[in-house]
């Protein structure tokens, strides 16, 4: 039995300027898995349809995964999973990006705020205006499938201790982070594959979640484990009405999302300060 | 308004204190740093999104954290003069950068998680004693928070080229090289630069863009400059 949540709040820095919410998250759920992603929209000048590039980072994660057969397990490596499943992200993501440009050209008003150098780039290469990050995570046939790309938080959950999923990345410092919309984005999306029987769960987030909390233990320790606590004991409605505070009112600015699934009745020992 | 955390500012000083500084020189530095202390208590109180942090690292002969301190939140900054004498060990000071401009959990002083690109300011009134400084800057130019950082030199009363060359390849294009022509403005230049990056950083919007950050910031300094220009020249 499986426990989940999925929230995005907008931060008060877009709600003050008018834009729009650039995080996305959301969850599926059925018999046999459940599917969760947290994705973040970049706030630069040009990226201006980051918010759709989110929802479609989001959308590419649900499709890819959900389309994974248990007898892949038997017929792959878990090496040839892991590359495939980053191959058929990226491709559901352009795919989706691709067609959002066919159809819906960019207006005016997208490109009001643009210098004519920015507008030239832009059109140069149009996928550049959904650039997002990516954190999705699979609970599946006993197994834990997490996909991650640039900044943000993808980590496992084991007696209230958080593990970082993914090589440690030295590169992601202030406002630099990798992106879908890059060319070489194949090289820094990251699948990996782990046997849920080791572990509590998943949690994702974006950087306006953990960004404040500035290293590790911290965030471990004053976010984290209170949050898991509450999951455990079904309060869901805390934790949305926290991460709603945080972005419009106690964190950085930037808007929130967070996503988390759990078994249901794991011991709560570690969990508690 | 309640904030979980701000964000850190870190403001980092190269304080050149060979023989050479000696003087009215240093007695200008240690002017300016006291004023610098000041400023930005009040400004962190004022409006900031971030707290400010600030490191000196003095070299001569040697290089060192100022009190052994690597990092302090500006209102437990304890500043006490810095004195001149020595070589100019500019590659040593390096050394000491590269160890701060290293996230938390590799022994650094920058944050794990998210950030704002730190201020840097190296100032230096004579060529360094070990040249080139090749090696030492190829590890610098590896850290990535160096790469993000805001960085000016100041050339004090120097019209050596090679030493000029060596303060624009610290600034790498991220910043500027400003000329000191007499060590008696020495102090207002400190001040004009720290604060007024310091202003526009810390007033940013954490998700506005970091190039743009850094431009404006590179043109407001440039504007404040040019009034000492036009009065003092």
């Amino acid at each position: 039995m499986i426990t989940y949540l999925t929230r995005t709040a907008t931060g008060y820095s877009h709600l003050r300027e008018k834009k729009v919410c650039q995080d996305y998250s959301a969850c599926y759920h059925d018999e046999e898995r459940t599917i969760v992603t947290a994705c973040d929209g970049h706030g630069g000048a040009t990226y201006v349809r980051s918010d759709r590039g989110s929802k479609y980072a989001s959308d590419a994660v649900i499709r890819a995964f959900g389309a994974l057969e248990r007898s892949a397990f038997y017929r792959y490596t878990k090496k040839e999973i892991c590359n495939k499943l980053r191959l058929q992200i990226l491709c559901e993501w352009n795919a989706r990006v691709e067609r959002d440009i066919y159809e819906k050209r960019f207006t005016k008003a997208e490109i009001s705020r643009l210098d004519e150098e920015q507008v030239f780039r832009l059109k140069q290469n149009p996928v550049k205006a959904y650039g997002t990050t990516l954190q999705g995570a699979m609970i599946f046939a006993n197994k834990v499938l997490c996909a991650t790309l640039g900044d943000g938080g993808a980590f496992l959950l084991r007696k209230g201790v958080l593990y970082p999923i993914g090589g440690e990345d030295d590169e992601t410092v202030a406002n630099l982070t990798y992106s879908m919309s890059q060319e070489d984005a194949y090289e820094h999306l990251q699948v990996g594959i782990f046997d849920f029987s080791d572990i509590d769960g998943v949690l994702l987030c974006t950087d306006g979640v953990i960004n404040p909390y500035q290293c590790l233990g911290n965030f471990q320790e004053r976010f984290a484990k209170p949050v898991c606590l509450k999951l455990q004991t079904g309060q869901h409605r805390e934790i949305a009405d926290f991460i709603d505070e945080m972005g419009c009112k106690i964190g950085i600015g930037d808007d929130v999302s967070l996503a988390l699934a759990m078994k249901s009745g794991v011991s709560l020992r570690g969990y508690r300060s | 308004m309640e904030k979980i955390a701000k964000q850190k500012l870190n403001v980092i000083v190269l304080v050149d204190c060979s023989k050479s500084m000696q003087g009215e020189r240093i007695a200008q530095v240690n002017r300016a740093l006291r004023e610098i202390k000041t400023h930005l208590i009040e400004m962190q109180g004022e409006n900031a999104n971030v707290d400010f942090y600030v490191s000196v690292i003095t070299f001569s002969t040697a290089a060192y954290f100022l009190n052994g301190e690597r990092c302090k939140g500006v209102e437990d900054f304890d500043f006490k003069d810095i004195k001149g004498g020595g070589w100019s060990n500019l590659h040593l000071a390096y050394e000491k950068l590269g160890e701060l401009l290293k996230k938390e959990s590799k022994g650094g002083i920058m944050p794990d998680f998210g950030g704002v690109a730190p201020i840097v300011l190296l100032m230096t009134d004579g060529h360094p004693t070990k040249y080139p400084l090749t090696e030492e800057m190829a590890a610098l130019k590896k850290l990535p928070w160096f790469r993000v950082a805001l960085k000016y030199g100041i050339a004090i009363e120097l019209n050596d080229e090679r030493t000029k060359k060596v303060l624009r390849e610290f600034v790498d294009g991220n910043g500027d090289v400003v000329d000191c022509y007499d060590a008696k403005l020495l102090e207002r230049i400190i001040k004009i630069i720290v604060l007024t990056a310091s202003k526009l950083k810390s007033t940013a919007t954490s998700v506005q863009a970091g190039n743009t950050i850094v431009q404006q910031t590179q043109m407001q300094v440039q504007q404040a400059l040019q009034v000492v220009e036009d009065w003092e020249w």
